[in-house]
């Protein structure tokens, strides 16, 4: 190795003493006025080099060795033990070329692992918690909204009975999952349903007077069924609290200007999420009318009629094009 | 004065060389779900440090990537705890935040030691010697008083936290004086007002021209138009501004942080200006937009290689009569806290 400049401190005064270093048999050997060491290699700590940038070589005794030859830097790291990460970088950091198809490769990884692996874990964690903490978290969430965006139902409550009725009816009749019907008042939501955690299930009086017959609420009604019977609501939570947790141990490094980058295809997840639990929910609402001999239409009907209402937030728009949605339902023959 | 000698800051990085390394940063991050993230920053620190120059000896960052991640990990493990909460017993969240803000003293002095204790220049490590009760007053009670005195109290926050900040750090032995005073950080502020104001009074203006229009029994079209077109204008005014005046009150607050500073025999000369400021924070803001975020190492070397240029050191003849002081371990549990819930403890 051909030797390399430096500046030795003695970690006692700020003093520097111009030395030159060589790796000479497995030992390092420094060299200035009045200065000899030579150290055996397993005794010297090297920080890893980083770009060109000045390294510091750590000596017994609280001796540093500063130099800013990188090559003989990279040299000497090279012929120390130890297998610091720090290595595969350096590497990758070579050549352009590596260090870009690394990150392609990493940003492929992990859009799969937010795509794919985190709902799926989600799903998991859904079905093992327990179902008290669910509900919980439901009348939480009831609660809540009541506070902001639902007032009380302004239905005759006749009228909330013979829906509550009929559907307690198909439910007698075939499996339901445990639920909960609730008529809310909501100018916020606008024609909507929705489900919560737990089991709760809302529908908006807007909704009751779009329809223009009972079986298009109770499709709607079977639909919000189906998101209660997948947990697609605690699974929404979690999922955005593990797409959460390591977005912000990813991007907390790269600076926060990008986070709001970064947050943006975590954003895009989400709506790819609940796109796949539409179709979930979807399917189920079929079977189930079906099963109840409702003409499936009857969710087609309401369906493209809460297209054409304007109303921005809530579950049931913003999704799948409603045509496309509306599709099987219109096709699926009568029982 | 011939005794003393000017030591330009020199920072000799190269955008294209941390582009690089900053990349392979993301990329080993991402894999490895942000583990790597504590190397990453070491790697990157290391990087800047090894590349700032004064009198020819490069700062060094001391860290080791492990100290990071343990800190990293409980930080975050609080921060999943927090979100956990917020969404399954809000009010055990209220209880979390209440706890971080009273144990916010630790955590802005154990960040502030952790970063002073990790920097080292020449051999010889720097320290923090605040106390928690000053970081109390500095980081809880002063800024509680910010809404009942109408912000009349930000000038002298401002100050009480660069006097905290520098006249506790010490390098080596030799513990640093800071002999500013508050005066000039009205100065600061009242031109932060002043600008601030602008917007109000084009607001104001149009409300002015509502009344006048009411009274002359003119149709209400108008008033609508005079209304929307003051509040317009003086949004778009009042959004324009807040970058510019955060650039101007950075660039001051840095010359009176330095300025006052003395560590020793060694003094500062900073000269950054807010227009300069001004104009690399816009034009990175471009042009990072622009290339998808790939400028943004470049952005940041371009900011470093400015504050470098704009910070003179004048001293001894010789810099090497500084003394080393007891060396002392530190956790980054607090520093990496601070990072984590985002918060501003620095003054840069």
């Amino acid at each position: 190795m051909t030797p390399f400049a430096g500046d030795l401190f003695d970690g006692l005064t700020s003093r520097a003493h111009p030395v030159v270093a060589r790796l000479e048999a497995g030992r390092l050997r420094v060299d200035g006025e009045e200065i000899a060491l030579d150290v055996p290699l397993d005794q010297i700590e090297l920080a890893p080099p980083v770009g060109a940038a000045r390294g510091l070589i750590r000596l017994p005794g609280g001796q540093e060795l500063h130099s800013g030859d990188a090559a003989a830097l990279a040299e000497l790291a090279h012929a120390l033990p130890g297998h610091s990460p720090e290595r595969w970088a350096y590497r990758l950091e070579g050549r352009l070329l590596y260090a870009i198809a690394a990150l392609i490769v990493s940003i492929i990884v992990v859009f799969a692992g937010l795509r794919w692996g985190v709902p799926a874990a989600a799903q998991v964690a859904a079905h093992t918690l327990p179902p008290v903490l669910e509900t919980r978290i439901g009348s939480e969430s009831l609660a809540l909204m009541e506070k902001f965006s639902l007032e009380p139902s302004k239905l005759p409550a006749a009228r909330q009975q013979a829906l509550t009725r009929q559907l307690a009816e198909h439910c007698r009749r075939q499996a339901c999952p445990p639920y909960r019907l609730l008529f809310r008042n909501s100018p916020m939501f606008g024609p909507n349903a929705m489900a919560l955690p737990g089991g709760t299930v809302i529908v908006t009086d807007a909704l009751v007077k779009l329809s223009r017959h009972d079986e298009e609420v109770l499709a709607v009604m079977a639909h919000e069924l189906g998101h209660v019977r997948h947990r697609h609501s605690l699974r929404l939570a979690l999922q955005s609290i593990g797409a959460g947790a390591i977005l912000v141990a990813i991007t907390g490094d790269i600076g926060s200007i990008t986070d709001i980058a970064a947050g943006l295809p975590s954003l895009l997840l989400q709506s790819g999420y609940s796109r796949d639990m539409e179709r979930e929910a979807d399917a189920y609402a079929l079977g189930w009318l079906q099963t109840a001999c409702i003409p499936p239409s009857r969710f087609a009907d309401i369906l493209g009629r809460l297209d054409r209402t304007p109303s921005d937030t809530g579950l049931l728009d913003s999704h799948p094009g409603s045509r496309e949605r509306a599709q099987p339902f219109r096709v699926a023959p009568d029982c | 004065m011939s005794n003393t000698k000017q030591y330009p800051m020199q920072f000799t990085g190269a955008g294209g060389e941390y582009f690089v390394i900053w990349i392979v940063n993301i990329a080993l991050t991402l894999v490895t779900l942000g583990i790597y993230s504590a190397w990453a920053k070491v790697r990157t620190l290391r990087w800047f440090y090894g590349h700032t120059l004064l009198d020819g000896q490069a700062f060094s960052y001391l860290a080791t990537p492990m100290q990071i991640l343990k800190g990293r990990l409980i930080a975050l493990a609080g921060l999943v705890a927090y979100y956990a909460a917020s969404y399954f017993l809000p009010l055990l969240a209220g209880l979390l935040l209440l706890a971080l803000f009273i144990a916010m003293p630790w955590i802005v002095v154990s960040s502030l030691r952790f970063h002073a204790r990790m920097s080292a220049y020449r051999g010889l490590r720097f320290d923090f010697t605040g106390k928690l009760g000053e970081a109390a007053i500095i980081y809880i009670l002063l800024p509680l008083l910010t809404l009942p005195t109408l912000g009349l109290i930000l000038p002298y926050l401002a100050y009480r936290q660069v006097k905290f900040i520098a006249g506790n750090t010490v390098y080596g032995q030799t513990a640093a004086r800071y002999e500013g005073s508050l005066k000039p950080f009205w100065g600061v502020y009242l031109l932060a007002f002043v600008l601030m104001l602008l917007p109000l009074v084009i607001i104001g203006y149009g409300f002015y021209q509502i009344y006048l229009i009411k009274a002359q029994g003119l149709p209400e079209e108008l008033a609508i138009a005079a209304a929307t077109g003051g509040l317009g204008i003086g949004l778009i005014l009042f959004y324009l501004l807040i970058p510019v005046v955060s650039a101007m009150i950075m660039a001051r607050t840095a010359n009176l942080f330095y300025n006052a500073t003395q560590i020793g025999p060694v003094g500062f000369l900073s000269s950054q200006r807010a227009r300069d400021l001004i104009w690399i924070y816009l034009s990175n803001l471009v042009l990072i937009a622009l290339t998808v975020g790939l400028f943004i190492p470049w952005a940041k070397v371009r900011l470093a290689r400015y504050r470098a240029n704009h910070l003179v050191v004048s001293g001894p003849q010789d810099l090497g009569q500084f003394v080393a002081g007891q060396q002392q371990g530190s956790s980054a549990t607090g520093a990496e806290m601070a990072d984590v819930f985002d918060l501003n403890i620095g003054l840069t």
